[in-house]
């Protein structure tokens, strides 16, 4: 009787090791690998692999402040009109139903009495801006950027 | 002697249609009645405990319905004692002659509550309740709401018509636009930038600021998040329903 829970508790104690070593490499992988991925594979792979995680610290960042958000929030990449291509982030904010359907923000620079820039933040329903119509219900509530 | 025979007929028909609509008449009554009865009866609140494994939770019960479940203690009161709280303040109102249509979603200190057409708070739908729910604190007042007119016999449909459709609660929907100055949240004095936000116009009117709280993200990302604030002070006191359209940046001459 004695071996039998002498070799349980070995078992069990072999189990929590391996979750150990598990979550410890998991997590230093994690952290390594979103510069890399940043790196090969851009913008665009990063948001959307990771938008969850940035969301809920963006979100959780404001619930500490008092700050937090009566409506959905949701992370997208930033497209740049004229120059193409993503160029950053943004957390959107919303009515639910129309928050769902972003899929990015576009970004439209514009200059007035040439010391001013104005970049206008349009949340849309495509990734592509051969066509921009906004979301309405919906605007943004943070501007992300990577280190790249 | 052809008009006699016809009324004869016609009697004959009559007799058991005529015993039909008594009956129908009759259980409708009852019915009616019985409804009255009831919903006569839901007018009283009562607060119960319910065990929740180790945990004690407080219950609000209307009509033989919870409609509300109060999870926390706070304020050195127990989940049993809030809830007898808010059951009280139900009856009071009840009392006054308060019906399933006297009620709404609202705020009050600062907090989304249930509270009568009067302004007299039922119950506050706090942070930590509407964690302990997963879900928001308008939503759970809404939630609350729903189940008190539910439990006093009132329309949910037109309750809720008064919402947003599938919304959160808030309006978020663009009417009018505003430029505000950006000021950081580290130093609440020095604008640093102007931001236009957008929003319901009653909202957007309140609008004084954007403020700006800077965070990092697993040394990879940078994030300015921007929050429209009704006064600038190092306090947030963040204005629902609006939100960021464009940045404006200035470029100084030297």
């Amino acid at each position: 009787m004695r071996a039998l829970r002498s070799k349980l508790d070995r078992r069990l104690m072999a189990i929590a090791a391996a979750l150990i070593m598990l979550a410890m490499v998991g997590g230093s992988a994690v952290a390594v690998d979103i510069g890399d991925l940043l790196k090969v594979f851009g913008i665009g792979y990063v948001v959307k692999h990771f938008s969850g995680d940035i969301n809920s610290f963006l979100n959780k960042t404001l619930g500490e402040r008092g700050a937090e958000v009566r409506g959905a929030t949701k992370v997208v990449p930033i497209l740049s009109v004229g120059q193409g291509g993503f160029i950053g982030a943004a957390q959107v904010i919303g009515v639910p139903s129309k928050v769902e359907t972003v899929k990015a923000v576009a970004q439209v620079e514009a200059k007035f009495q040439s010391r001013f820039r104005m970049r206008v933040l349009v949340p849309i329903a495509t990734e592509s801006t051969k066509s921009i119509k906004g979301v309405s219900g919906v605007g943004v509530s943070a501007v992300l950027d990577f280190k790249i | 002697m052809k008009r006699h025979r016809l009324r004869l007929v016609l009697r004959s028909e009559e007799a058991p249609l005529l015993r039909r609509v008594a009956m129908i008449a009759a259980l409708s009554a009852l019915v009616l009645i019985g409804a009255g009865a009831g919903l006569l009866a839901a007018a009283e609140a009562t607060a119960r405990t319910r065990s929740w494994g180790d945990r004690e939770e407080g219950e609000v019960v209307v009509g033989g319905m919870v409609v509300m479940r109060i999870r926390t203690a706070a304020g050195g009161y127990s989940a049993t004692q809030r809830a007898e709280e808010v059951a009280a303040r139900l009856n009071k109102a009840f009392r006054e002659g308060l019906t399933w249509n006297d009620f709404r979603v609202g705020e009050q200190n600062r907090e989304t509550a249930v509270l009568t057409t009067r302004g007299d708070l039922i119950a506050t739908a706090d942070r930590f309740h509407a964690q302990a729910n997963g879900t928001t604190p308008t939503l759970l007042a809404q939630a609350w709401d729903t189940n008190l007119v539910q439990a006093l016999g009132g329309q949910v449909a037109s309750a809720a018509a008064t919402q947003p459709a599938a919304s959160s609660g808030v309006d978020w929907e663009r009417q009018d636009d505003k430029i505000v100055p950006i000021f950081s949240i580290g130093t609440p004095g020095v604008s640093i930038g102007a931001a236009r936000v957008s929003g319901p116009k009653v909202e957007v009117g309140r609008v004084k600021a954007v403020a700006q709280i800077e965070a990092e993200w697993k040394n990879v990302l940078r994030a300015r998040i921007y929050v429209p604030v009704s006064s600038i002070s190092t306090k947030l006191e963040r204005v629902q329903g609006v939100s960021v359209s464009a940045l404006i940046d200035y470029n100084l001459p030297f």
